[in-house]
């Protein structure tokens, strides 16, 4: 039982042998109750997106051959044609941490050069989304959303015998705090509106009253527990307090900005069946909560690292991690390169989404910086070289597009991750194992 | 820092690699000259030392970070973390390596024993019982089940584990270790969110906004048969939906029907009955199919959507839109836990079909779209509409209202008593006056906003799912403890609790928690009562099948196999669903019969419905129902190893994987963990044109050519081999994947051969204590909620010694570690610290 919709949301079907197209996708239907709060303005806010696809990339399907403006777009880039001025290919950066499949979700934002030395020790590096969200803090409702595809299961298998949350997430609170990406995207919506079942600001309110009653309560307790506690075994219950306060903020932001205007809409009741319609509510989400300013800084898995996830719909029945262990056997990796290549497309669908979105003087895009794409190349080996890796939005004008740029010298990924913590204006000093920063604007020759 | 974490994985791999070489030592040759066993003692030890390890482990070689010269032999316990290791390579058999000069198997059996004494003496006198930390979360299911303890609400009827962040965890440990259950912004906003779910159904207020609930049946279970006991005989297919009506009023029940990979509904060619029902009462029959209208599509339409192929435009709607959209039915429900049952009349015929492969993922590949059964795809609960007055008493508001206020002024005192009822219970611990103030000024807050009596319970009722006294056990270190002493005891609550969470994996109950606050918990003969009588609750058999058991042994992982459907076309996921439960109906009877657990390995018996007898080639087996077989045929089934779950669970999609099942089995088995390959090899077999033509078998003796990867594969892959009779979804073959007959002879790196589910078995079970140590090793990290540590081992050896004299029965092992100063001691944190 749960709370749920009153009306059941749309859902996309097609008339196939009529070729008709009935139904809208969730955003569509709900634009015309979305009045967005008047901002123009505002200078509007930079925002942060990384979207992660697992087991690396068929590389000989990925990488353009030549450099520089005039780069030619390969098979698996090709969807991504409509946004090549506002797209740049990276490639020659290296995996900071390159052990198996932990090693490229657990490095990808946190530029770490380490993992734990067994299944329960958990230890990375802060990850660049929530040194941002730290940042955002103060200025939206909710500081981040880290979200994906795959329910958390407690299945095991994880990559070389280390703690699944490794490939399980991306994001990384602190060194030794991993947080859980959320599949649901009715959790999603609660997230973002609150648990109230509805947009409406009263119930909100009312809600959010006894939010702060709640977290009284509990801050009471923590504080009673930490006396009780010596000084070693106090560490966990920081991380608790630190999540009330997180809460707490959050909830003071809410009210502070009780004038955003929200959407009427109906609240999602649970992650639908099928791959496609659960991936167009969780993107229609982001970009709602993206467009309404609710936060400014997202992650997202379309599969976990490892995924074992098969692609029947497009003619590819196998299972993706064991099909990207394809020993370089051409048709195998053929079949790699099409799941790879429905992932820029549907990345693509998205980026249509968000350029068709007006925010302030552009498009939502236009303010976007985007991290595409994967902590290993060639999985079948493991390969953490050359990672296939995609800059793509307007980065509020900080990011020229339309440019492959080639590092011969294989600088660190964690490099990669410093030199954007600059372009959206948080500069920091370090990111996990960074020893520089990018040249990311004007290459020599390009 | 990065050379350092490699170099130690590397010598820890090498060090592993060691212990990995499995041989029977009993079948080891003796070295000439060494046919006596020596006397042991620390002299003999000393000089066994010298001959046979310092070629090798001496300070100028060091080989494998291990330097034997210089030990003083008499105090082993002076370094009992390298002893435990030494003890490993002993009773591995695998220390010195094949080929070498090595003593004789008493010699072995008598150092190690010696060796094991000396440490678990000295352990006796001066327990380490490692120090948890002082903060362990519960996970979801602990959490959905003090849910169900506390509120009555059936976890079958109301999950809340979807609703929660996942708990995660690795291969080889659980999900319930307290070192990686954290608590972050998500966890919270979950928590306030579930718990105020949960408190508005157990109260019975309405949910603050009517929805609908979906149950989707997987594509790709088979729907040809009577599909839950819940359902009626002589029904086929739908599904049986365990749902808790929140409130009485009106809801509801819609069908889905499932789709083929056009969309279209399968099965509108003729006529079928279908029936939905409540709690078995027949609520409305439909007749679904038939009624068509319009020139349908080719019969084996199987095109992109290509125009001439299709249907016309009013066969096309209905097979895709309106074939199903009438399967409505709007009903009056009381409040409480209900089935919904939907379900088809079976007919006295067959549709016959052409058998297809089954296509994973979210579309069936089946062109029997029209004149094959019509199937329910998914079951919807919407509501409550037209909510009515009070609600019906249902067992979650006979747990909580324990008194009725008649009048205003009994209502605080009534509140009250209910809240500090639970608050005991969810707190584990006597209430305090601090609690009883909070959870009544949220009475009153309740009661004040909400209107009612009720609303002010389930306020406080909330009140109490958010606290951290109710999301974490907490252990608390006396503070006024001698900086000397090493390790204290648990006080009495934390032993319930950690009992509790052990055996039932939920909260204590009146009982345990009315001894723990008389301080009766540390009588032994009481603790061990306890236990027992915990242990035939049925909550114990549930929560070690569904959680220890399920992840020990890749239960959880059946619902992730992938199976390539070209190879086996009679894969579907009924099987998977079939091996799930085969595995937890068979644990769970060796645990209410209290069984030796080695009966695991050696049952001559298994649980099967006619789907898996089939798959198992089991005669006379009719229906859906799990059943109890005696199994004739002993060489090919009998015990976990020749389960379909974890041959499938450790297969590729395309063929079997002895290296997979063979870590497997060192893992969970054996208790010989097998290190990762170390990182940067590739783990690829060689795959040109030539060498992908091999059998699996000569394609791994190649990998195992290769130095760096045969420390590990020349144990890990003829372990394998011995499993090479089931094929990848654990049908019993002849011919592999080559074509070639099977070979399922195994040769350990000693020499031993081992061949077959047979040879397995008798391998295993020729030192009888060795598989009850692994379950031990399994369970007592599970029941800690950590790892083990070396000096974890001596517990584990005394409870394997304790329970052998009872057969290793579960009751034996479980009260066994309940007992043992790992369970109800903590180190103290000047101890752990080095201090």
């Amino acid at each position: 039982m749960a709370i749920l919709t009153t009306k059941p949301l749309a859902r996309r079907t097609v008339l196939r042998g009529l070729g008709a197209t009935l139904g809208l996708p969730l955003l569509d239907a709900m634009l015309p109750a979305f009045s967005l709060r008047a901002r123009a303005a505002a200078q509007p806010a930079h925002r942060f997106l990384a979207f992660y696809v697992p087991n690396g990339m068929a590389m000989e399907h990925w990488l353009p051959a030549t450099e520089g403006r005039d780069f030619e777009l390969t098979p698996i880039l090709e969807p991504l044609a409509p946004f090549r001025d506002q797209m740049i290919v990276l490639s020659g950066l290296k995996s900071s941490w390159n052990y198996i499949h932990a090693g490229a979700s657990g490095s990808f934002l946190t530029g770490t050069t380490r993992g734990g030395r067994n299944e329960v020790e958990i230890l990375a590096d802060v990850s660049m989304d929530q040194i941002l969200a730290r940042h955002f803090a103060d200025r939206t409702q909710v500081p981040s959303l880290e979200m994906a595809m795959d329910q958390p299961n407690n299945a095991g298998a994880c990559s070389g015998q280390l703690s699944c949350v490794y490939t399980h997430t991306i994001s990384w609170r602190s060194a030794t705090q991993a947080l859980p990406m959320e599949w649901n995207p009715r959790a999603v919506f609660e997230t973002l509106f609150g648990d109230s079942g509805s947009t409406d600001w009263q119930a909100r309110e009312a809600r959010l009253r006894q939010h702060k009653s709640l977290l009284d309560a509990v801050t009471e307790r923590l504080a009673d527990l930490k006396r009780e506690l010596g000084p070693a075994d106090r560490t966990k219950v920081d991380a608790y307090t630190e999540a009330v306060r997180d809460v707490e903020r959050r909830i003071q932001r809410t009210e502070e900005q009780q004038d955003v205007e929200l959407p009427v809409v109906a609240q999602p009741q649970g992650a639908p069946s099928k791959f496609e319609d659960h991936l167009a509510l969780m993107l229609d989400l982001q970009l709602l909560a993206f467009r309404s300013d609710l936060t400014r800084v997202i992650t997202f898995m379309i599969g976990k690292e490892q995924s074992a996830r098969p692609y029947p719909q497009i003619g590819v029945p196998e299972a993706h991690h064991p099909l990207s262990h394809h020993n370089n056997d051409p048709a195998l990796v053929a079949h790699m390169a099409k799941i790879n290549r429905y992932h820029t497309q549907l990345f693509g669908e998205y980026l249509a989404k968000l350029r068709a979105t007006p925010d302030g003087d552009g498009t939502l895009l236009d303010h976007m910086t985007i991290l595409y794409g994967s902590g290993l190349s060639n999985s079948s080996r493991h390969s953490g070289s050359n990672l296939p890796l995609l800059l793509v939005g307007g980065g509020a004008g900080r990011l020229d597009g339309g440019r492959h740029l080639h590092y011969a010298d294989e600088p660190s990924q964690a490099d990669l991750l410093l030199t954007l913590m600059d372009k959206l204006d948080v500069p920091v000093e370090r990111i996990g194992g960074s020893a520089g920063k990018l040249q990311l604007d004007a290459l020599p020759g390009v | 820092m990065r050379f350092f974490e490699l170099e130690k994985r590397q010598s820890a791999l090498a060090l592993l690699a060691g212990a990995l070489v499995l041989t029977a030592p009993l079948a080891a040759p003796a070295a000439p000259g060494q046919g006596q066993p020596e006397s042991t003692g620390p002299q003999a030890v000393g000089a066994l030392v010298d001959r046979y390890c310092l070629t090798c482990h001496n300070e100028r070689l060091r080989t494998a970070g291990l330097a034997l010269d210089g030990l003083d032999t008499a105090r082993p316990d002076a370094d009992p973390e390298l002893w435990e290791r030494v003890i490993g390579r002993l009773r591995a058999g695998s220390m010195p390596p094949p080929g070498r000069p090595r003593p004789d198997a008493g010699t072995y059996r008598a150092v190690a024993g010696w060796l094991e004494a000396e440490l678990d003496r000295a352990w006796a006198a001066n327990p380490r019982p490692g120090r948890i930390g002082a903060v362990h979360r519960l996970n979801r299911t602990e959490y959905a089940n003090a849910v169900r303890d506390l509120l009555a609400i059936d976890p079958d009827s109301f999950d809340v584990r979807p609703l929660l962040p996942g708990d995660e965890t690795a291969d080889g440990s659980f999900d319930n270790f307290a070192g990686v259950l954290t608590v972050s912004r998500a966890h919270l906003e979950r928590y306030l969110s579930v718990a105020r779910q949960v408190t508005r159904l157990a109260t019975g207020l309405p949910p603050v906004a009517p929805g609908i609930e979906t149950f989707e049946i997987p594509l790709h279970v088979v729907q040809d048969e009577r599909q839950s006991e819940d359902l009626p005989f002589g029904s086929r297919g739908g599904i049986a939906v365990r749902y808790h009506f929140p409130v009485d009023g009106e809801y509801l029940l819609k069908v889905r029907l499932r789709r083929q990979y056009q969309d279209y509904i399968m099965g509108m060619g003729w006529p079928q009955q279908l029936e939905v029902r409540l709690d078995g009462r027949l609520v409305r029959r439909f007749v679904v199919g038939g009624n068509v209208e319009g020139r349908p599509a080719a019969a084996s339409y199987a095109g992109a959507g290509e125009p001439g192929f299709a249907g016309d435009p009013r066969w096309e709607e209905f097979m895709q839109l309106t074939g199903d959209a009438a399967l409505e039915v709007r009903v009056p429900v009381e409040a409480g836990p209900r089935v919904v049952g939907v379900s088809f009349v079976r007919e006295l015929w067959e549709p016959e079909g052409l058998p297809q492969p089954l296509q994973r993922g979210r579309v069936l590949t089946n062109d029997q779209i029209y004149m094959g059964y019509a199937a329910v795809g998914a079951v919807q609960v919407g509501g409550p509409y037209a909510v009515g007055g009070r609600s019906h008493d249902t067992p979650s508001r006979r747990r909580i209202f324990l008194c009725t206020p008649r009048e205003p002024a009994a209502e605080r005192p009534c509140a009250e008593r209910i809240l500090t009822t639970v608050a005991r219970r969810a707190y584990r611990r006597p209430v305090t006056a601090a609690d009883r103030e909070s959870l009544l000024a949220f009475f009153d807050a309740g009661r004040r906003e909400g209107g009612s009596f009720e609303a002010g319970i389930q306020y406080g009722l909330e009140r109490i799912l958010v606290d951290p006294d109710f999301l974490l056990r907490v252990y608390r270190e006396p503070i006024d403890l001698p900086r000397s002493q090493r390790a204290y005891r648990l006080s009495d609550l934390e032993i319930a609790s950690r009992l509790a969470f052990f055996v039932w994996s939920s909260i204590p109950d009146d009982r345990l928690l009315a001894l723990a606050e008389r301080g009766q918990l540390a009588e032994p003969a009481i603790l061990e009562q306890q236990v027992r009588r915990m242990l035939a609750d049925a909550r114990a058999e549930d929560a070690l099948v569904r959680d220890f058991a399920a992840q020990w042994l890749n239960l959880r992982r059946v619902e992730e196999v992938v199976v390539d459907p070209h190879r086996y076309p009679h894969y579907d996921e009924t099987l998977l669903q079939a091996f799930r439960r085969e595995t937890e109906l068979f644990v769970a009877s060796t645990l209410r019969e209290d069984r030796s657990v080695t009966d695991l390995l050696d049952a001559d018996y298994t649980f099967v419905n006619e789907r898996l007898a089939q798959h198992y080639g089991i005669m006379g087996v009719q229906g859906s129902r799990f059943r109890r077989v005696a199994l004739s045929n002993r060489e090919q089934r009998g015990g976990l190893l020749a389960h379909g779950a974890v041959l499938a669970t450790t297969s590729y999609p395309d063929r079997t994987s002895p290296v997979l099942r063979g870590k497997w089995l060192l893992d969970n088995i054996f208790g010989l963990p097998v290190p990762p390959p170390p990182p940067g090899v590739d783990t690829n077999l060689d795959a040109n044109p030539a060498s992908m033509r091999l059998p699996i078998r000569e394609r791994l003796a190649q990998h195992r050519r290769n130095p760096s990867c045969a420390n590990c594969h020349a144990v890990i892959d003829p372990l394998g081999f011995a499993l090479e009779n089931f094929d990848a979804i654990g049908g019993w073959r002849t011919i592999d994947e080559a074509g070639e007959p099977v070979d399922a002879r195994g040769t350990a790196a000693s020499g031993a051969p081992v061949e077959g589910l047979a040879g397995l078995r008798a391998l295993l079970l020729e030192q009888p204590e060795q598989f009850p140590r692994t379950l031990t090793e399994k369970l007592m990290a599970y029941a800690l909620g950590r790892r083990l540590e070396y000096y974890d081992r001596p517990a584990v050896r005394q409870v394997v010694r304790d329970a052998a004299p009872r057969d290793y029965r579960w009751s034996s092992i479980i009260a066994g570690i309940v007992k043992s100063p790992s369970f109800l001691l903590r180190a103290t944190g000047a101890a752990a610290s080095g201090n």
